[in-house]
């Protein structure tokens, strides 16, 4: 799909398969660069973010979605910068999965940061049934680890969405709900 | 059977909305009003409303109407002490008496202009006379839109792609141009819906300040900043960025990723200070004397928000006499209905001086 719109945001598919490079998720802590291939997406909103952002599938590093160019927002979004980041895993059968967490303000009025959202909070952010429009638009499981890729780890009980590789829509769909929206619908205020 | 027949509203179409409704107020008059003629007829009494006409007059009471199937004089003549028709309306009792002192209300609201043309508001409308009509050659066809205004509020119902807005019962251009100037200028506090303005300032809520680019620019606002930012900070509590529309002055601040009108950049538009401004709220009240009490909770307004409300119901009690019914548009605009033919402004409220949760913002 080139462009769709999920609640309060147009997502629109830009270029794929570009040339990146930066310092992945997993050389973070080093600073090291890396290079990958990415595929750039657009994500506008009602009140007034406009951003892309960029799925990168890095050489020899775990694909992660990151902030690509912050062009316009209100303050609140600035927090995409720095946070929100998307690891994207490998399921035992070889699909693609990310792990369902959202950035949530704390009561105190903190920035946001990634917690375990519940489904219904899922679903409160796409103002429908997350796991429905997830499966709609190709996921091919959504729901806990320990369900849908038999994860026998502490993080079992956190809410978790496969994919084939490479199926775009729903990663960015759910990205865009988890970290955009929950930043625009003030999740957790 | 009116000759006006029904068009099932498509959607949110203000001028099919409206259609609607006036077809609601005029099958109505139309068959209870003919039943009521053939009545009086039966029994040799052709010229009963004319008669009528002038005992009204000649005891000092208005009597503005020329039609004995206009829906507003069956339903205002039934409410006298001294009418006939309770003993001639089919099913009359005090329910049916109250219901239709409501579908009265909201006629006249309808009829001037004074009813959001929204399918929620119809559908209130629809339901309300739908009590009033049990048996009527009506109530089929009043049921049909209940359940039409249902499923487009539930989205069940799916709109032919080209919905027939043609031949409507009404004059369709006014309600379609109050409609624009309310979207163009809607009340403090409700969803703005109108282009999105550019121009961003920064509200502080800690200092009462507003700023652009880091620069204060509170001297713009004139004399009466520091109220103008004050009214901004009841409807934008937290502050933050705001969007000024240079134009018409409109500012706006976004909550939770609407955008909401929280003020206006100086002045607000002047109305003329006995213009009634927006729409009338679902809501009706009862001025007591010394408070007002809303009719469906019976709650008060003191109780609702205590001292706070003083002002107000002083500025009330100057104006009122207790017991009248009172209304609100979403401007906060309270009203009363003077005679058949309208209504007229008393005061304003605001969302600080009125019940909670009633008023935009």
């Amino acid at each position: 799909m080139q462009e769709f719109s999920l609640n309060k945001a147009v997502i629109e598919m830009l270029d794929q398969g570009v040339d990146y490079v930066g310092v992945p998720m997993d050389l973070e802590a080093h600073g090291e660069e890396a290079g990958g291939k990415a595929s750039l997406f657009r994500v506008t909103t009602s009140d007034t973010l406009d951003a892309t952002f960029a799925l990168v599938v890095w050489d020899g590093f775990t694909p992660e979605i990151r902030i690509h160019n912050f062009e316009n927002g209100l303050q609140k979004h600035e927090r995409l910068k720095s946070a929100g980041r998307m690891s994207i895993m490998t399921c035992k059968d070889d699909n693609w999965m990310v792990e369902l967490t959202a950035l949530k303000y704390s009561t105190d009025g903190g920035r946001p940061t990634l917690k375990v959202p519940t489904m219904e909070e899922l679903d409160e952010l796409v103002s429908q049934d997350f796991t429905e429009l997830m499966l709609a638009l190709g996921a091919l499981k959504v729901g806990t680890r320990g369900a849908i890729d038999a994860e026998t780890s502490r993080r079992k009980n956190y809410l978790a969405m496969t994919v084939k590789p490479n199926e775009l829509d729903p990663i960015l769909a759910a990205y865009t709900a988890t970290r955009v929206l929950a930043v625009v619908k003030d999740f957790g205020l | 059977m009116s000759e006006a027949s029904l068009i099932l509203p498509e959607g949110e179409y203000p001028q099919m909305v409206a259609g609607a409704a006036y077809w609601i107020g005029q099958t109505f008059g139309e068959e209870l009003g003919t039943y009521i003629h053939n009545v009086y007829k039966a029994d040799g009494q052709h010229k009963w409303f004319s008669e009528l006409k002038q005992y009204r007059t000649a005891n000092g009471q208005s009597f503005a109407f020329d039609d004995y199937k206009d829906p507003r004089f069956i339903l205002g003549e039934q409410l006298k002490k001294d009418s006939a028709f309770p003993e001639i309306i089919p099913n009359w009792d005090e329910t049916w008496r109250s219901t239709a002192f409501t579908v009265r209300s909201k006629l006249q609201s309808w009829g001037h202009h004074r009813a959001n043309p929204s399918i929620m508001n119809l559908r209130v409308l629809a339901e309300t006379m739908g009590q009033l009509v049990s048996g009527y050659k009506m109530e089929d066809p009043i049921n049909a839109l209940i359940g039409r205004c249902n499923s487009i509020l539930n989205k069940s119902y799916i709109q032919p792609a080209r919905p027939i807005i043609i031949d409507l019962p009404i004059d369709a251009e006014p309600v379609v141009e109050i409609v624009e100037q309310y979207r163009a200028k809607p009340p403090i506090g409700s969803r703005w819906t109108s282009e999105k303005p550019t121009r961003k300032l920064w509200l502080s809520s800690a200092t009462g300040d507003v700023t652009e680019s880091g620069r204060s620019v509170k001297n713009q606002l004139g004399v009466e900043a520091d109220s103008i930012l004050a009214k901004w900070l009841i409807y934008f509590p937290s502050g933050g960025e705001v969007f000024v529309d240079d134009k018409s002055g409109a500012v706006i601040g976004f909550k939770k990723g609407d955008a909401y009108l929280i003020g206006w950049f100086g002045t607000e538009p002047d109305y003329g200070e006995d213009v009634i401004r927006g729409f009338f709220t679902d809501k009706e009240y009862i001025y007591t004397g010394d408070d007002v009490q809303e009719i469906a909770s019976d709650v008060s307004l003191m109780e609702s928000i205590g001292s706070g409300a003083e002002e107000l119901i002083l500025d009330l009690s100057k104006k009122l006499n207790p017991g009248q019914r009172i209304l609100i548009t979403d401007y906060g605009d309270i009203a009363v209905e003077e005679n058949d033919e309208g209504f007229v402004k008393v005061t304003t409220a605001n969302a600080s001086n009125w019940f909670e949760g009633h008023l935009p913002g």
